[in-house]
C-alpha cells in the first residue's frame, strides 16, 4: 500500500508548482483582461492631436496661471504684490489656489498673502467684498477689471 | 513628434550610453530591455544633477555649461564604447537572441501572445495617459505649484534663481529636492521656451520605464514571459497611471526605487562592484527627487550590509568593497541633496518644526492613537482592490508561499525585496506618525500616493515568489562573466 502511494506523492508533488503556476497566472491574467479603461470626455480626442504639434496656444488657455495676464499691464514689473482674496489668507482655504495661479504668472514677482506690498491684486468674488477687504486691508481699489477683481494701492 | 526628440533625445542617448558603459563586463539576459527601461530616467537624473550644478557653478551660463556637461560626457563615453559597439558580433547577440528564447513551439505561442498583451496594454495605458492630459496639462496641484513655479524662477532669471528657496513662497517646500523642477528647465532649455507639453513627456517616460523595467526584472529573474504578465499587470493599475497623469514625483522616485531595490538583488546574487554602483546611483537619484528618497537610500544601504554580514561571515574587505561601490554611485545625487537641504532650502516645513530628537521620539513611541489610526490606513488602502487589483494581497501570498519554499540563493535575495517594501512603508509609517499636519488630513492627501512607492517592488517579490521554477534560472557565476562581442 504505501509502495503505491509514494508514486502517486511523487507525482502530486510535481504536478502542484504547475497548479500553482496556473492558479496565479490565471488570475493574474484575469485581472488584466478585466480592467477597464475610464472613459474621458469627448473634446480629449481632439485636443490630444494637438499634443506634440509646434503649436502649443491651445493649451495655453488651460494654464491656471493665464487669467492673470490681464493684471499685468497695471502692476509694476520689479515689485512684489499682495494678493487680496475674500477672506484673509489661510492654508485650509480653498481660494489659496488662486494665490499660487498667480504665483505661476507672475514668478520671478511674489505674491505675497499679506498686506505688506505697495500694490495689490484685488481678487474677489464681487464688487462689494472687493471694497469691503479693501478697506480691511488698507488698500484702495485704483482700477476696476469687474466682478470682484481689479488693482489695489496701498493707502498712506 | 519633435518636441519629445528635442527634449528627450540628448537625456535617452546620455542615459544609455552611461548604462552601457557600466553593464559593459556584466551578461545580463534581455540586456536591451533593461537599457530601454532605465535609460530615459537615468539620463534625466544626469541631465538635472548637471543643470542643478551649472546653476552653483555659474547661473547667468548655466544653460551652455549644462549643455556642453552633458555632450562632452555623451562623447566620452559613446567613444569608451566605440570599439565595441560596431562589432559585427554585438547587435544579433544584443538584440536577437537575447531576446527569444529558443524553447518549444508551445513556449514560443505563450511568449508571443504575452508580449501582445503587453503591447496592448501598454497601448490602452498610454491612450488613456494623453487623453487625460489633454484634458489637464498642467497636472496635479504639486506639478501646477510647486515643481513648475520653482522652474520659472530657474527659467525666467536664471541671476536670481535662488530666490524660488524664499519663505515667501514657502507653499512650493523651499527644502524638497530638485529633480523634477531642475528636469523641467532642461526640456524648456532644449525646446527655448516654457513647454507645457514637456511635463507630460517626462511623466509619460518615467511612467513607461517603470513598466518596461518591472518587465526586464521578472524576465532575467522568472522567465519573459512573466516580465510581459508582470509588465502589463503594473499597467493594468490605474493608481500608477492617475499619478503619472498628474504629474507629481511619486512616479519618478517609485522608479528610482525599483531601479535601486531590483539592481540590489542582483548585485547581491553576483557581487559585482558596478551593479552596487548603479543600485547607489538609483538610490542617490531617488534622494534628488523626493525627502523620501533620503529614507529609502538609508534603508536599502543598511539592508544589504545587514544581509552581506551574514551572507559573508563579516567578511569586511567584501562588505567594504560593495559599500563603496554604492557609496561612489550616490554620492552625486546625494551632494546635491545635502547642498540643498544645508545651504539653500533651509526654511522648509520639513526642516520647519525645529523639533528636537526627543521631540521625534516621543511622537514615534508615545502617540497610540495616532499609530493606530495609520495602520487602519494601510488597512484601508492596501485591501482596495479598486486601486489595487489585489496586489498587496498577492504579495502576502508570497510571503508565506516563499517561507515554505526550499530554501536557494534565488530564494535568499528574493526576500530581499520583501525586506526593502517593509522598510520603505515602515518609512511611512514613521513619516506620517511624526508629521506636523493633522494626521486625518495628512493621510487623504498623501496616503495612496506613499504605497506607490514600493508597489512595482511588491509586484516584483510577488510574481517571483509565487512562481514555480525547476531550477534558477540564471547560475550565481552567470552574472560574473564578461561578455564576448
Amino acid at each position: 500500500m504505501r509502495n503505491q502511494a509514494i508514486p502517486f506523492l511523487k507525482k502530486a508533488s510535481s504536478v502542484v508548482p504547475e497548479a500553482g503556476n496556473a492558479i496565479f497566472y490565471g488570475i493574474i491574467l484575469l485581472i488584466i483582461l478585466t480592467t477597464q479603461i475610464p472613459a474621458t470626455a469627448d473634446q480629449a480626442l481632439v485636443l490630444k492631436k494637438f499634443l506634440f504639434s509646434k503649436d502649443e496656444k491651445i493649451f495655453r488657455f488651460f494654464d491656471p496661471g493665464a487669467p492673470f495676464s490681464v493684471f499685468d499691464p497695471f502692476l509694476p514689473p520689479k515689485e512684489n504684490i499682495y494678493f487680496l482674496m475674500d477672506t484673509p489668507y489661510s492654508p485650509e482655504n480653498a481660494t489659496t489656489e488662486q494665490l499660487q495661479a498667480a504665483q505661476r504668472y507672475f514668478t520671478p514677482r511674489f505674491i505675497v498673502p499679506f498686506p505688506t506690498e505697495k500694490k495689490a491684486i484685488i481678487f474677489c468674488s464681487t464688487d462689494t467684498l472687493a471694497e469691503k477687504r479693501a478697506h480691511e486691508t488698507g488698500y484702495k481699489l485704483i482700477h476696476s477689471l469687474g466682478n470682484g477683481k481689479g488693482i489695489g494701492e496701498k493707502l498712506p | 513628434m519633435t518636441i519629445i526628440l528635442k527634449s528627450c533625445f540628448i537625456p535617452f542617448i546620455l542615459g544609455f550610453l552611461t548604462l552601457s558603459v557600466l553593464l559593459k563586463k556584466i551578461k545580463l539576459r534581455y540586456k536591451i530591455l533593461f537599457l530601454l527601461g532605465a535609460s530615459l530616467p537615468t539620463g534625466f537624473g544626469i541631465c538635472s544633477l548637471a543643470l542643478f550644478f551649472s546653476y552653483l557653478f555659474n547661473p547667468i551660463q548655466a544653460k551652455s555649461i549644462s549643455i556642453i556637461i552633458t555632450l562632452i560626457m555623451t562623447i566620452l563615453l559613446a567613444q569608451y564604447l566605440w570599439p565595441w559597439v560596431p562589432s559585427p558580433y554585438r547587435f544579433p547577440v544584443f538584440f536577437t537572441k537575447n531576446l527569444i528564447d529558443k524553447h518549444r513551439l508551445p513556449n514560443r505561442l505563450l511568449h508571443v501572445a504575452s508580449c501582445i498583451l503587453f503591447l496592448a496594454t501598454l497601448a490602452a495605458a498610454t491612450h488613456h495617459f494623453l487623453l487625460s492630459t489633454a484634458l489637464n496639462i498642467s497636472g496635479g496641484w504639486d506639478a501646477r505649484y510647486a515643481w513648475t513655479v520653482k522652474a520659472e524662477f530657474m527659467f525666467r532669471n536664471p541671476e536670481e534663481w535662488r530666490r524660488m528657496f524664499s519663505p515667501q513662497i514657502f507653499w512650493t517646500h523651499p527644502d524638497y529636492p530638485l529633480l523634477l523642477p531642475t528636469l523641467l528647465v532642461w526640456g524648456w532649455n532644449g525646446l527655448g521656451y516654457e513647454s507645457l507639453v514637456f511635463g507630460p513627456i517626462a511623466a509619460l517616460g518615467f511612467y513607461i520605464s517603470c513598466a518596461l523595467f518591472l518587465t526586464w526584472y521578472l524576465a532575467e529573474r522568472v522567465s519573459l514571459i512573466s516580465g510581459w504578465i508582470g509588465g502589463a499587470f503594473f499597467l493594468a493599475i490605474g493608481h500608477y497611471r492617475f499619478w503619472a497623469t498628474a504629474q507629481y514625483a511619486d512616479i519618478p522616485l517609485a522608479f528610482f526605487m525599483t531601479a535601486s531595490g531590483l539592481i540590489m538583488v542582483l548585485s547581491l546574487q553576483s557581487q559585482q562592484k558596478n551593479l552596487f554602483f548603479l543600485s547607489g546611483l538609483m538610490a542617490g537619484f531617488a534622494s534628488w527627487t523626493k525627502n523620501e528618497g533620503l529614507l529609502f537610500l538609508l534603508w536599502i544601504f543598511l539592508a544589504f550590509i545587514l544581509v552581506l554580514y551574514f551572507k559573508h561571515r563579516g567578511k569586511i574587505k567584501t562588505l567594504t568593497k560593495s559599500a563603496i561601490g554604492f557609496m561612489l554611485g550616490s554620492s552625486l545625487p546625494l551632494l546635491a541633496t545635502i547642498l540643498l537641504k544645508v545651504f539653500l532650502g533651509t526654511t522648509g516645513e520639513y526642516l520647519g518644526p525645529k523639533r528636537t530628537a526627543e521631540d521625534y521620539l516621543g511622537l514615534i513611541l508615545g502617540d497610540f492613537n495616532r499609530t493606530r489610526i495609520i495602520f487602519e490606513a494601510f488597512f484601508a488602502y492596501m485591501s482596495s482592490f479598486e486601486l489595487w487589483k489585489g496586489l498587496w494581497e498577492f504579495s502576502l501570498a508570497g510571503a508565506l508561499v516563499l517561507g515554505l519554499r526550499k530554501k536557494t540563493d534565488q530564494t535568499r535575495t528574493t526576500w530581499f525585496l520583501f525586506l526593502i517594501v517593509i522598510l520603505i512603508n515602515l518609512g511611512n509609517l514613521l513619516a506620517l506618525q511624526t508629521t506636523a499636519y493633522n494626521i486625518i488630513y495628512q493621510i487623504k492627501t498623501t496616503f495612496d500616493r506613499l504605497l506607490l512607492h514600493s508597489g512595482i517592488l511588491a509586484i516584483a517579490f510577488s510574481f517571483e515568489a509565487l512562481t514555480f521554477t525547476k531550477s534558477p534560472k540564471i547560475p550565481e557565476n552567470n552574472l560574473k562573466q564578461e561578455e564576448k562581442f
